[in-house]
């Protein structure tokens, strides 16, 4: 008797470790991942996704959903050298040796015109639309000014010394910055900025020109479900192919702890501007890099503002937009344009949507994902 | 001998089924879209991130992950906000890093911006 319930509890103990044993590395995997696991077989059909970090000086990630993880880098690394040929055209700090780019087009100013690639044409053209939608609130003539609060940004990041710049030289600056001083002539596909002191900024526009081109771009090369985010300007090819489900962008709580609102979107674009990941402080002060052309200072009445629709362009120039005006004139202006909607974060930490908003956001209860 | 063995296979009993069987969401470091490590959210800890141009402090605090400590030149991963939620990352461009959340609750959206 006495043997036989010493060997049951013998099973019960050896049952016991061997469970405890078998379970262990599940547990351990999952916990602790560690890279030398990594074997070269490609895991097939899925969701994949790559951070470029050499565009737009912010970070772009683009996720697609291809047949294989092999079929997805070569995707991704085409996508990688178009999106690198947009940036090096509006680049305006680096020079590419034989590339008239935008840091050439303002070097140039004041002296004569310049054969440009079409897509300088194009961002200039749509600079000029955005200035227009905008009432002159995004301005892509307004980089002398722009230039200042770089300089003072990039002194803060580097050498901590937090300075503002002098406010008779961004007064001086301002008269700089006449949109009508930038000339394009399509027939001779030359571009040339007037005034020699007036220098271009594309920062409101660039991202929001090439986003959507790089969509198109990964799904000629055969992606037919992905998404590309550069810096806050997310486009979205299709739905995704897994389940079918839209894409769901968040819009980040300023304060950090996760998002306060979600859209759900199907080949259309969400554009954030915000003040918490761009700025530095003087005297307990924000600073951010949304400057307002009205007072040549940085605009205090949001914390982030948030446009929807299809043409990302234009998303890009009235979420900045947006940023530098009141609510009532942003409300009415998002009103006034077809197809968009928007969302903003006061200063106070309340929030505001557009009439159509409300049809865009995910159901707060379905987000645990149970 | 007897309740000494019943005691510890009633130990090893209750250490199995109270062991956590899923591990919680974790902090994914990536540099240059290769990992180089996964951290737990669940316990408190401090990484130090070499990259090929310097260094980036990682930092597990009660349930969330942030960068206290960089030499990059524009500091931007420091003054990045704490993250602790699926789908959420922080980014230092100049040293090719991402801290990225994975796993727990499947990602409640596909972007933060």
């Amino acid at each position: 008797m006495k043997k036989t319930l010493c060997l049951l509890l013998c099973a019960v103990l050896c049952g016991v470790l061997l469970c405890g044993c078998a379970e262990k590395p599940q547990t351990e995997t999952s916990a602790v991942v560690s890279v030398d696991s990594e074997v070269s077989v490609d895991p097939g059909p899925g969701r994949y996704e790559e951070t470029y970090y050499d565009l737009f000086d912010t970070e772009c990630t683009f996720i697609a959903f291809t047949e294989s993880e092999t079929e997805f880098h070569e995707i991704s690394d085409k996508l990688h050298e178009y999106l690198l040929t947009y940036h090096k055209l509006y680049d305006i700090y680096n020079d590419y040796e034989g590339l008239n780019n935008m840091r050439a087009l303002n070097m140039a100013a004041g002296t004569e015109p310049m054969i440009v690639d079409g897509k300088i044409l194009d961002l200039l053209e749509l600079g000029k639309r955005a200035y227009e939608v905008s009432g002159g609130k995004v301005n892509i003539a307004y980089g002398t000014v722009l230039s200042q609060w770089h300089t003072m940004q990039r002194v803060a990041d580097e050498d901590n010394v937090y300075v503002l710049p002098n406010e008779d030289t961004l007064k001086e600056c301002a008269t700089h910055t006449n949109i009508n001083d930038v000339v394009i002539d399509r027939e001779n596909s030359t571009a040339f900025i007037k005034d020699a002191a007036t220098k271009l900024n594309v920062g409101a526009t660039g991202k929001g020109y090439a986003a959507p081109k790089g969509c198109e771009s990964a799904n000629a090369l055969g992606a037919p479900s992905g998404a590309l985010n550069m810096g806050g300007n997310v486009c979205t090819i299709g739905v995704k192919q897994d389940d079918g489900a839209k894409w769901s962008v968040g819009i980040a709580d300023p304060d950090g702890n996760g998002y306060i609102e979600a859209v759900e979107v199907a080949d259309k674009c969400v554009v954030t501007s915000g003040d918490y990941e761009r700025y530095f402080e003087v005297e307990g002060e924000r600073y951010c890099h949304l400057i307002d052309p009205a007072t040549n200072y940085p605009a205090r009445t949001f914390r982030s503002t948030t446009v929807i629709g299809d043409d990302a362009g234009l998303c890009d120039a009235l979420s900045t937009a947006l940023f530098l005006l009141s609510l009532d004139e942003g409300k009415q202006l998002i009103e006034n344009t077809d197809g968009v909607e928007a969302f903003w974060i006061l200063a106070d930490g309340s929030t505001a949507q557009s009439s159509g908003f409300a049809a865009l956001a995910v159901n707060k209860n379905d987000e645990s994902g149970e | 001998m007897l309740s000494a063995l019943l005691l510890l296979a009633a130990a090893l009993f209750v250490f199995h089924f109270a062991a956590p069987k899923k591990a919680g969401a974790a902090a994914k470091i990536t540099v240059d879209n290769q990992t180089v490590a996964t951290l737990p959210l669940s316990k408190n800890t401090t990484y130090k991130v070499e990259t090929a141009v310097g260094y980036n402090l990682v930092v597990i605090e009660n349930g969330r992950a942030f960068v206290r400590e960089a030499d990059c030149k524009n500091q931007i991963c420091v003054k990045s906000r704490a993250i602790a939620r699926a789908g959420e990352s922080i980014v230092c461009l100049p040293h090719k890093m991402t801290v990225s959340i994975v796993g727990g609750e499947p990602p409640a959206v596909d972007f933060v911006v």
